[in-house]
């Protein structure tokens, strides 16, 4: 059974204490979410991948890394002035608005978007759904989606972020995807896809659902709890 | 995109499992239910999650002509009487197996009896079981493997039917190793003409298997009547080389043997690396039995030989719960596998399925040396060629194997599905384009396979194990929901590996 989860099971015990090992495995993981939380999109990505293909990348409101975790309601909204300069850069009344958030793991992203994005990309122009312009939004959460989402007129916003991070794995990537984002955007808008790692879900295999997923939600035009309610 | 597929009762199947055994034939119907046992948010995953036994039939004795041919018509009959007592229309059963199992298998004219029964199995799975496949239906259907499973522990199991003993050996869940021994409780027949009683003394030997003559050497004879000593004899016979094989000992009389013996390795002789032995099968069932010649056969007499034996070494065994049914529960219950539940397929090959009997050919590791690139096609033709199959005629099922977790980047599967693409344009690949994973990757290969081959079929399955010279069959798709994202294709695997054929 250990041999099939990463969970710490079957860890035994010295006295009341774990043993050594054990204790030195959880600080280590501990300290790889903890790194993982603390982690800025690295310098591969922003350079290799978003600048290469032209993407904007800007800043929620919050100040740094230090005050998007202190003050997370900050990771929910960008500068409005920032956000309505994209229009110059980015076409109006896309299919799809995606955008790449570092999240509570810019880890994740550096691990998961390479792959998960040319399958995107691969499957969207397949379906012949338009993207728009990608955007990355630094020290950014969920909702940060809809702001770029409907300032950008997109029918639906598809943010790919970074989880918050656990004992067993620091870099899952989720995707979150709501039809008709805006102001008006709850919790239960969102469709999600999450467990998006190397033991979890592939990149590759949860860019193709992702894609279906995104199908189904334009022609169903609901997505969060009302697409699951059709069935 | 259409949502057609979503019928009322989409997350369930009525199966039905039919058992034309050496001995006697009967039929189970069950409902397979499924659900979605992913996490929460996480891309589905859909699990057989019920398996309900709705009606069992009758045990009825497999009509055979004299010369040992399956009477066709006779076995039609049976199967049709069960589906009345069940109360059945033939056109609610989604699915199934029918499977001849022990000698009967063997049986020169199995293959005729599955034409002929066609019409009332519809889409049914219908294969004569060779030994392991037999081995590995009775390991399932005895519950032996879920208890193995569920208790982590390693079982051997011991189907001793009329025709063949079958071993299982089991560990954690999964069977690792099988065996079939041609020893059962009808290497003897009796013919006590109308005398009735437990201890009847008139036995006229009807039948003495080929396994039966071996052991017997000539001290019983066709025709004959039979000293009660010497058919002990013959019993305790059978029951040391029941022992024997499950102990992993040479069998001197290779010629009793069906299959490979047990490996050596995973039990130890002296059984130290099987945690429970369970007995299934006729014979296990009649354990208990008093009547020494309740079915005309040495099938009681080999139970005491065997439990005699079992006691005298101090090995500990259980009887299955489920031991006389545990082939036809095997057959009607878990033949069917499910694939991974993010599959590729689309509705324009819904009119395709079910597909049945497709061919394997498993393909070779696409590597990202170039070298190696050149011949993927190339053995792609050898492996077609090697088996006399003409791929623009009939549809083929490309299996990929050893693909790793980590091997599956955009850029690897992207000239994966060039590959592929590729290799069934030059081929003339006769539609569906039907491929075979186990490991997560249906839905972005069928994604990028589709950009390639815009107007051919294709089907993508993955979760699924299978191996060079199976064939597959795939059912029509079940779904917990009406989302067609979510849904599972219901395969079945017919195995052939390992099958050593009859002297």
């Amino acid at each position: 059974m250990q041999a099939l989860t990463p969970a710490r099971i079957g860890v035994m015990r010295a006295g009341v204490r774990p043993l050594t090992a054990t204790w030195l495995k959880f600080r280590a993981d501990h300290a790889l979410a903890r790194d993982a939380v603390h982690s800025e999109l690295s310098e591969k990505f922003l350079h290799d991948f978003a600048a290469l293909r032209n993407f904007p990348v800007l800043q929620s409101i919050a100040a740094d890394r230090g005050d998007f975790i202190l003050y997370p309601p900050k990771g929910k909204r960008a500068a409005d002035k920032s956000v309505s300069d994209l229009e110059k850069e980015c076409p109006s009344g896309a299919d799809v608005q995606i955008v790449i958030s570092d999240g509570l793991s810019a880890l994740a992203v550096d691990e998961n978007l390479t792959d998960l994005f040319a399958m995107l990309e691969y499957g969207f122009a397949q379906s012949k759904i338009s993207i728009g312009r990608t955007v990355i939004a630094r020290y950014g959460r969920v909702a940060i989606a809809d702001q770029i989402g409907f300032q950008l007129k997109a029918k639906v916003a598809l943010n790919l972020i970074g989880e918050r991070p656990g004992l067993s794995c620091a870099s899952g990537l989720s995707a979150y995807i709501t039809y008709n984002p805006g102001p008006h955007t709850v919790s239960s808008d969102r469709t999600v896809v999450s467990n998006i790692h190397r033991r979890g879900t592939p990149a590759t295999e949860a860019g193709a659902f992702i894609v279906k997923t995104v199908e189904r939600i334009l022609d169903k035009k609901v997505s969060g709890v009302k697409l699951q309610q059709l069935g | 995109m259409s949502s057609s597929n979503s019928s009322n009762n989409s997350n369930q199947l009525i199966s039905v499992g039919i058992d034309i055994g050496t001995t006697t034939t009967h039929l189970i119907v069950s409902k397979l239910s499924f659900a979605n046992v992913s996490l929460v948010n996480a891309a589905p995953n859909l699990a057989i999650s019920g398996r309900e036994i709705l009606h069992e039939s009758a045990i009825y004795a497999t009509p055979l002509t004299d010369d040992g041919e399956i009477e066709a018509s006779l076995v039609a009959q049976i199967i049709a009487e069960a589906y009345s007592a069940a109360g059945l229309e033939k056109s609610t059963i989604q699915t199934g197996a029918l499977i001849i199992t022990g000698q009967s298998a063997r049986a020169r004219n199995a293959e005729a009896v599955s034409a002929s029964l066609a019409a009332l199995a519809g889409d049914f799975v219908i294969e004569s079981a060779g030994p392991h496949l037999e081995s590995i239906l009775a390991a399932r259907g005895s519950l032996a493997v879920e208890y193995s499973a569920q208790s982590d522990k390693t079982v051997l199991n011991i189907d001793i039917g009329g025709g063949t003993s079958n071993f299982a050996l089991i560990c954690r869940g999964k069977i690792v190793d099988s065996a079939c021994l041609n020893i059962g409780g009808r290497m003897v027949q009796f013919d006590f003409q109308s005398e009735t009683g437990t201890n009847r003394t008139n036995r006229t030997i009807k039948a003495i298997s080929e396994s039966g003559q071996l052991l017997g050497q000539n001290q019983i004879k066709k025709g004959q009547s039979a000293d009660l000593d010497v058919l002990k004899t013959l019993a305790q016979q059978g029951a040391a080389l029941i022992l024997q094989v499950a102990q992993g000992a040479e069998i001197l009389l290779s010629q009793v043997m069906l299959t490979e013996n047990l490996s050596h390795d995973l039990i130890g002789h002296d059984l130290s690396g099987i945690d429970e032995i369970w007995l299934s099968g006729g014979v296990a069932s009649a354990f208990t039995e008093e009547n020494l010649f309740r079915y005309d056969d040495l099938g009681v007499l080999l139970a005491r030989a065997l439990e005699e034996l079992l006691r005298a070494q101090q090995i500990t065994f259980q009887i299955s719960p489920r031991a006389i049914r545990a082939t036809v529960i095997g057959a009607g219950l878990h033949t069917l596998q499910l694939s991974g539940s993010t599959i590729g397929f689309e509705q324009n090959s819904r009119a395709m399925l079910p597909l049945r009997n497709v061919k394997i050919i498993k393909l070779p590791l696409l590597s990202s040396d170039s070298a190696t690139d050149l011949s993927f096609e190339a053995t792609i033709g050898r492996q077609l060629k090697q088996r006399e199959h003409d791929w623009s005629k009939e549809a083929v099922c490309l299996v990929l194997s050893g693909i790793t977790r980590d091997m599956l980047s955009f850029k690897f599967l992207d000239h994966l599905a060039q590959k592929l693409s590729d290799s069934f344009l030059s081929y003339k690949g006769r539609e569906p384009l039907v491929i075979v994973s186990d490991a997560d990757l249906a839905m972005a290969l069928r994604l990028l396979l589709q950009g390639r081959l815009t107007d051919k079929r294709i089907i993508t399955v993955d979760g699924i194990n299978a191996e060079e010279g199976d064939y597959i069959d795939i059912g029509t798709p079940v779904s917990s929901s009406s989302d067609p994202n979510t849904q599972s294709l219901p395969v079945v695997v017919k195995t052939l590996v390992f099958y050593k054929s009859p002297v």
